[in-house]
């Protein structure tokens, strides 16, 4: 815990002298960068003692605070989220120190200090032990966030996105504060010590199975905002594309998973619920994950479609702590375990690969000033380690064998598997449908990603002279480390699986033997090796072709050539074009329009086609009701006439209404 | 007896008050009833206290603030109340109502003290009401201000319920407040009367959308 809280102490100084020494713009990037290293390493490694020691440390502070108190905890959960949000940080972080270089004119201190303030009110977030400190962090990392997304905030669509995210983001606070109110209330009523917020004395109570229903629905919505679930995830496309790459990469690869966080703390506390908060959390994984793949396909900015697969794997982790809270409620252990491990492990896959992904994004933003992928092609041959390390975060992402990916869905595929042979007729039918999403989100994961891949850095060029760009070898860095990750728990997955075991048996309440242990690990490890025998017979084959090859002529001619004499860059295969199939079988759920006709006849004249999706809940559920909400307002302002004698009536009347309502 | 006899004047001062259009009487019979407010502790509890209390509810109210609502109205040369939001008798009626209703919610008080008067509590309601009905009803800054004055009459009425338990610190605190009040409010009227010509409070309806 020592680790752990020296770390706080040493983040929140930096944060101080940052602050004050803006004028001094060299040093104070330097404290930067010490600061995060520290900070972040000693995080890690108090994560890890933990994790593997498998105890859990507490820290009672003796300042009281006027509500709640001071009160950390690190058990393995928390831990190993504190081990996420370490690692993530501290790669974004160096990233986006040399990242925003020539952002000389902004202040980069502030967006520093702001930067190390939201690390420091995430690790006390996934640490807290009362409600009330959890919730001041939580608005705290809300807050830090808004101020890191309007970094550029001299463009009006940032403001407008930052603006979208905060309301969002507090709308589901409120939920946050009926649902935490509620649980303390169980607490008074059940006798326990009055009022108390403290989460231990929330877990010794029991809760009534109504009661936990409905506080597990108001932690759906509250944390589900933030997380990005299907129908209220609007903030995120918004949000994800204008703030600066490293930004984005914390925000899709940490932030949003401390609602996931949220949501595993609440059933760890409360452990029984009904049979339908498993399936419906099996549902919102279901959708999300699905829509969030088909709207990716649907875009052309490579960073609206990097946050659009946040909703896609925020499903998958959806759909594992679904299953694991089916294998909870149904006293299955081993199904508990799985979903939940899975769920986990996918939450560090996905800030990993996720990372990966936007940082390569933003290296490809840096050296074409564009992220429009029907302007950019053919960037491999000159960025070529963004582009293979972009290769690596898409198959993980993907979930495709020998990357990380493919771990954390196989452990989810398994939970559902299993509990598939349950034979009961419920578990049947959800888990199977389960199981269809699942790869058909898998499926068109790949189509987008060979959509986005192939857009971007195969091919030639669309718009731009790409003979001049460069690339920039800081920034790659971090981005190989997050790369390497990736590839690590692809091959050698044992060490992690462990690490979210026993968060997971934290959760469920399982006690986690060492058979179940190996039950669950030595399919992977043997699989693993299969997979590498395969890739490495692969491999050979490839090189004897290259080798026999040699001996045949070859001709170079121009990528997608296509036989033409005099080939343009224009006749290739655009990104609309490869998505266009796929989006017309689904184009009655994605609202899919074609504008403009496609040419015709031997001497066709100018055409022009264009193809745009229609996001479905913005513009049919959320824009009615606000729509509405403002036409009542507007109708309130009746009573607001101006008059000081109006306002001072109004005044009287209440206090007289509420002595008679006293004293009646 | 005699405390029943001077809380009575107080309210038929106060709907005097109410009914006046002449800025120059309702002065006057602020002043009077706080003339009457202030002797109101020593028919209580006679003392030391009460005799501080008295003597500096006189001086700040009979004699200081008066002499500042005159000045302020010599100032901007204004007499009548003339256009009045709601008119004399129907603001009268409107005060009988809500004195009824005083009476009633303060039978059902419950208060931890009635040694003193039956009449105390009504009364300090009905002297709040009729101060808050000045303050709806009227236009004129001075109106305004004579219309808070009363209502804190009605408040010190109030504290007189809790004579012996509040320090006279605080009392003497409150008595400051009101002091600081009144002297804000005859410059805001100075200023009004010097935007718009006029000290009526009719103009000032910019702050909305």
């Amino acid at each position: 815990m020592n680790f752990f809280l020296y770390s706080l102490a040493f983040l929140v100084f930096s944060v101080f002298l940052m602050l004050f020494s803006a004028r001094l713009k060299k040093i104070t990037s330097g404290i930067f960068l010490c600061s995060l290293i520290v900070g972040s390493v000693l995080a890690i490694i108090s994560a890890i003692k933990v994790l593997v020691n498998q105890t859990s440390l507490d820290y009672h502070a003796a300042l009281r605070m006027p509500i709640g108190e001071f009160y950390l905890g690190l058990d393995a959960l928390s831990a190993f989220f504190v081990f996420t949000i370490s690692v993530l940080f501290l790669m974004s972080g160096i990233y986006g120190y040399f990242y925003l270089q020539d952002c000389e004119k902004k202040n980069l201190n502030a967006h520093y200090s702001i930067y190390n303030l939201c690390l420091v009110f995430l690790l006390i977030l996934v640490t807290a032990k009362n409600a009330v400190l959890f919730l001041i962090a939580w608005e705290m990392v809300t807050v830090c966030a808004y101020f890191m997304i309007i970094f550029y905030d001299q463009q009006k669509v940032v403001r407008k996105a930052g603006y979208l995210y905060l309301i969002a983001a507090h709308t589901g606070t409120f939920c946050l504060f009926i649902m935490f109110l509620l649980m303390q209330h169980n607490t008074v009523l059940s006798g326990g010590q009055a009022g108390s917020m403290n989460f231990d004395q929330m877990l010794l109570t029991p809760f009534s199975l109504p009661l936990a229903g409905l506080i597990f629905v108001l932690a759906i919505l509250g944390f589900g905002v933030k997380t990005g679930f299907m129908p209220m995830h609007i903030w995120l496309p918004h949000a994800h594309p204008v703030a600066p790459s490293h930004v984005s990469a914390i925000l899709s690869g940490v932030i949003i998973k401390i609602g996931i966080y949220g949501l595993l703390r609440i059933i760890l506390i409360i452990k029984d619920f009904p049979q339908w908060c498993a399936v419906l959390l099996l549902f919102i994984g279901m959708i999300s994950g699905v829509g969030g793949v088909l709207y990716a396909l649907g875009q052309h900015e490579i960073k609206k479609l990097l946050a659009y697969h946040s909703i896609e794997n925020i499903g998958i982790i959806t759909l594992g702590l679904g299953i694991g809270l089916w294998g909870q409620i149904n006293q299955n252990e081993m199904v508990a375990l799985l979903g939940y491990a899975g769920a986990l492990l996918h939450v560090f896959n996905h800030a990993v690969f996720k990372g990966l992904l936007f940082l390569s994004a933003g290296s490809v933003i840096k050296a074409t000033h564009t992220g429009e992928m029907d302007k950019l092609g053919g960037l491999l041959k000159y960025l070529p380690w963004t582009g293979h390390l972009f290769l690596i975060g898409a198959v993980s992402i993907c979930g495709l064998p020998l990357f990380n990916g493919f771990i954390s869905e196989w452990l989810v595929y398994r939970a559902l598997f299993e509990n598939m042979f349950q034979f009961k007729i419920n578990a049947i039918v959800f888990c199977s449908l389960a199981i269809i999403a699942l790869s058909l989100i898998g499926g068109l994961a790949i189509a987008c990603f060979a959509k986005a891949f192939g857009a971007i850095f195969l091919g030639n060029s669309r718009c731009l002279d790409n003979k001049q760009l460069k690339e920039n070898s800081l920034f790659i860095a971090p981005m190989i480390v997050l790369g390497g990750i990736c590839l690590w728990i692809g091959l050698f997955p044992k060490t992690m699986v462990s690490f979210v075991l026993r968060a997971a048996s934290v959760v469920s309440a399982v006690n986690l033997s060492p058979i179940k242990q190996s039950a669950i690990i030595s399919p992977l490890i043997t699989m693993g090796f299969v997979l590498a025998l395969l890739i490495l017979t692969i491999v050979i084959l490839g090189l004897l072709k290259k080798i026999s090859m040699n001996f045949s002529c070859t001709k170079k001619a121009q990528t997608w050539g296509c036989g033409y004499s005099l080939p343009t860059s224009r006749m290739q295969y655009t990104a609309s074009s490869f998505a266009e199939p796929i989006l017309r079988i689904f184009r009655n759920i994605l609202g899919f329009t074609v504008k403009g006709n496609k040419p015709s006849g031997y001497f066709p004249k100018e055409e022009r086609i264009s193809a745009h999706v229609v996001e479905v809940s913005e513009e049919f559920i959320f824009k009615p009701i606000f729509q509405g909400i403002q036409f009542l307002a507007s109708k309130l302002k009746i009573i607001q006439v101006g008059f000081v004698q109006l306002y001072l009536l109004y005044i009287i009347a209440f206090l007289l209404l509420l002595l008679i309502w006293k004293i009646v | 007896m005699w405390l029943e006899l001077v809380l009575i004047l107080i309210i038929f001062l106060g709907i005097l008050i109410l009914g006046n259009n002449r800025l120059g009487s309702m002065i006057q019979l602020f002043a009077l009833q706080s003339l009457l407010l202030s002797i109101t502790p020593l028919l209580i509890q006679p003392g030391l206290h009460a005799g501080i209390i008295t003597i500096v509810t006189i001086l700040l109210k009979v004699v200081f603030m008066p002499t500042l609502l005159f000045w302020a109205i010599r100032h901007v040369s204004m007499r009548w109340e003339v256009y009045p939001l709601i008119g004399y008798g129907k603001t009268l009626i409107l005060c009988g109502l809500l004195m009824a209703i005083a009476f009633l919610i303060s039978s059902k008080l419950d208060l931890p003290d009635k040694s003193t008067s039956y009449l105390l509590v009504p009364s300090a309601f009905s002297i709040v009401i009729i101060g808050f009905l000045l303050l709806v009803s009227r236009f004129k800054a001075i109106t305004q201000v004579i219309g808070y004055l009363v209502m804190e009459n009605g408040i010190f009425l109030f504290a007189l319920l809790l004579l012996e338990k509040t320090p006279l610190l605080v009392e003497i605190g409150i008595l400051l407040d009101i002091f600081v009040g009144a002297l804000v409010m005859g410059i805001v009227v100075n200023n009004i009367n010097q935007e718009f010509g006029s000290a009526s409070t009719i103009n000032l309806t910019n702050l909305r959308d």
